[in-house]
């Protein structure tokens, strides 16, 4: 009888499983209990053998190829036997009590199942009870109940949190649960992404801002006439673009077997919202003069906070800028902002005594600037010279002025 | 204060509304010369008449249309249902008509009528006449139904409902026509949609309606020889129901008694034995307890009638489930 092979679920938490190998293929004949293909888990790789000897008449993934569990793998049918495959596919979905005979694959990884405790006993607790116990971090097991049915009542987990000296007892007190969802979980697959995906390297330069700070208060005046208010950020953003484009590499993407390289900078600002970290991008950044930019990054980051931000405005950037100096950092190593090559982080603004160029001794505002690229795209050399050229434009701001 | 009766509190109370408008008539079987089986309308036909008091054939349908088209004429009329158990053969003037108009003409039309009546076993009136069938209407939109227990909440209740523009379906019990309680002379009104604390108390609720308040006050009084103080709470109307004050209540106790006549099966107790389950929730500390009468029709033999309606002891048994 012709029999469907699916993915079987090899754990509580296993949703999936990639394809990796097909040892046999369509239309070879395979005896009951050969390994037909080998499946992988987040966990371990697996050998899927066959439940009964016949002919692999059907192979319905490729290697590489991601499935849910209970997804068809294979058929194995009887030579010169016809079946419905539909029929077969719904029964085998309907049924997933009978998965293929599966062994964990030996010496190519360890199995990690769930931690159960040894002993559960099943607990009656009034939903106040539990809820109490989960505030104060009382377990329940150590409780006695003496509510209706032997339950566990509000005074039994009170006396208990009483004779323990109002200690909680719970090795882990959650104090609250958050679905991963929406812009959390979105931000969590792009750090893991780019965490597990960008090869990087971090490099920190001390950039003395006393300049650029001048810079600001000589044109603070001029530029408040015309109603915007440039920050040290806004300076950022334009000596960035302005050195992006002397070095393009850092303003790229991989893109599967080719390094995309941009000709403008879509700049992202990171802004901290109520939902969580989000990163507007400044759009053609390279173009824009210090008042447009700081114009625009000031609706960019108010449209954020209020929530009203459109996706258009958070896509297609080429870099980003985030700055938690502000917060008092003194340097940090932001995780690439897939599927960019390059993030800048920014320290904390503060003045030091500094040996300036006569050997002198003077007080200087200084903060870090903390470049972290994927050095599958760029290498260090052109790196610390496009960070370089970073300094040397906020030390030198004049240059910013004349392109103001 | 002075003490009268539910049943002279009522007609107070529609007194009071039909000299206050004129719009206000009453109609229903031998409520005019007789003054209704429960005597309730005794003594109004002197002062208003036969044109405000209205007796009508035996044929509940024909009252309840009759009332539904003087209210979309402009009257608020008041009919009378003499007993809850007839209300079937009203049923699809209640269901169909009184309930739906002011929906289906997109609330151009008002059916600003009540609809009086009285149910409730104790008085060895059998299976036909005296059954609780309060949960029928709450389960239908477009009615208000109310549920007094007092002489006060009664008079106060028959006000409001009477100036109500929504259909009130109004509910009075057979042996709460002769309890005496005090009543405000000073004119007043008691809103739609607010319960009362009968009784307050710290270590259990208890939900109760109609008569089942008087009982459970009592039961109230012999717990506390337990060491159990109870809160008795009286939603006095079923629709809408003032979750609020119930939900307070559960959060200083943990515990939930719910006492009715009707039947228990589907009664408007497991209506707020859900809600407290959705809304309330993590304030529980025991199961929900329901007392209420058994699964059967009302039985004539007293000795039957009272075993299957709950008593004082029937409350405080189911009190003390929760208290282990």
């Amino acid at each position: 009888m012709a029999k469907v092979i699916t993915v079987p679920r090899l754990g509580l938490t296993m949703e999936t499983a990639t394809v990796t190998t097909w040892m046999k293929q369509e239309g070879d004949i395979v005896n009951k209990g050969e390994v037909i293909c080998i499946i992988e888990t987040d966990k371990a790789s697996f050998d899927v053998e066959a439940p009964q000897s016949g002919v692999l008449v059907k192979v319905m993934a490729e290697e590489g190829s991601v499935l849910p569990v209970g997804e068809v793998l294979a058929v194995i049918a009887q030579t010169g036997e016809s079946f419905d495959l539909e029929k077969l596919i719904q029964q085998a979905k309907a049924d997933m009590e009978t998965p293929a005979a599966v062994k964990p694959a030996e010496a190519r990884a360890v199995v990690r199942g769930p931690i159960l405790p040894k002993e559960k006993r099943e607990l009656k607790v009034s939903p106040l009870a539990r809820r109490i116990a989960e505030e104060k971090g009382i377990m329940l097991e150590d409780i006695i109940g003496t509510g209706p049915g032997g339950s566990i009542t509000k005074e039994d987990v009170l006396r208990v949190w009483e004779q323990k000296g109002s200690i909680p007892t719970q090795p882990l007190i959650v104090s609250k649960k958050i679905p991963l969802k929406g812009i959390r979980k979105l931000i969590a697959d792009r750090m893991s992404l780019s965490w597990h995906t960008a090869p990087r390297v971090t490099q920190v330069m001390e950039v003395d801002m006393s300049e650029a700070i001048r810079f600001r208060e000589e044109c603070w005046s001029d530029w408040e006439a015309k109603g915007v208010r440039v920050s040290i950020n806004d300076i950022l953003i334009k000596a960035v673009s302005l050195a992006l484009m002397e070095n393009l590499e850092m303003n790229s993407s991989l893109k599967e077997n080719e390094i995309e390289v941009y000709g403008n900078v879509n700049m992202g600002i990171a802004v901290s919202a109520e939902r969580g970290l989000i990163v507007p991008v400044l759009r053609n950044a390279h173009q824009k003069t210090l008042l447009e930019i700081a114009r625009e990054s000031a609706i960019l980051v108010q449209k954020v906070r209020e929530g009203k931000i459109g996706p258009d405005e958070l896509s297609f950037g080429t870099f980003t800028i985030t700055n938690i100096g502000t917060f008092g950092i003194d340097l940090f190593t932001p995780i690439i902002n897939p599927p960019e090559s390059a993030i800048l982080g920014v320290g904390k603004l503060e003045k030091k005594v500094k040996v300036v160029d006569d050997d002198k001794i003077a007080i200087r505002s200084v903060m870090n600037l903390c470049l972290v690229f994927d050095h599958r795209v760029v290498d260090g050399a052109p790196a610390a010279r496009f960070l370089g050229r970073v300094k040397e434009i906020l030390e030198r701001p004049v240059q910013l002025k004349e392109l103001n | 204060m002075r003490q009268i009766t539910y049943r002279e509190a009522l007609r107070e109370g529609l007194k009071e509304e039909m000299r206050r408008d004129s719009n206000v008539f009453l109609l229903g079987e031998d409520i005019a010369e007789f003054g209704g089986s429960y005597k309730v309308t005794q003594g109004l036909l002197e002062e208003f008449g036969h044109a405000r008091i209205r007796n009508t054939p035996i044929s509940e349908a024909a009252i309840i249309g009759a009332a539904l088209g003087a209210s979309l004429a402009g009257m608020r009329p008041v009919a009378e249902l003499m007993y809850i158990d007839f209300s079937g053969v009203a049923m699809d003037q209640i269901v169909n008509q009184v309930a739906k108009v002011r929906y289906i003409f997109g609330g151009k039309a008002k059916a600003s009528l009540v609809i009086r009546t009285q149910g409730g076993a104790g008085r060895s009136s059998a299976a036909q006449h005296a059954q609780s069938l309060e949960s029928w209407f709450t389960h239908v939109p477009g009615l208000k139904v109310v549920m007094p227990s007092t002489p006060k909440d009664a008079k106060g209740l028959i006000k409001s409902s009477i100036r109500d523009d929504d259909p009130v379906f109004f509910i009075e019990h057979k042996l709460l026509y002769n309890e005496i309680g005090p009543v405000p002379e000073e004119e007043y009104l008691i809103p739609i949609g607010k319960a009362d604390i009968k009784r307050p108390g710290k270590d259990v609720t208890i939900v109760a309606t109609s008569r089942m308040v008087l009982r459970s006050l009592r039961a109230a009084e012999l717990l506390t020889e337990e060491g159990i103080e109870a809160e008795v709470i009286d939603p006095r109307t079923l629709v809408p129901l003032d979750e609020e004050t119930i939900f307070n209540s559960v959060k200083k106790t943990g515990k939930l008694v719910i006492v009715h006549e009707a039947c228990k099966r589907s009664g408007y107790g497991a209506e707020i034995a859900a809600l407290v389950c959705e809304k309330a929730f993590y304030d529980l500390d025991a199961p929900i307890k329901r007392v209420a009468a058994f699964n059967t029709p009302v039985p004539f033999a007293p000795k039957l009638e009272n075993y299957v309606i709950p008593d004082e002891k029937a409350i405080i048994n189911g009190v003390k489930e929760l208290f282990r």
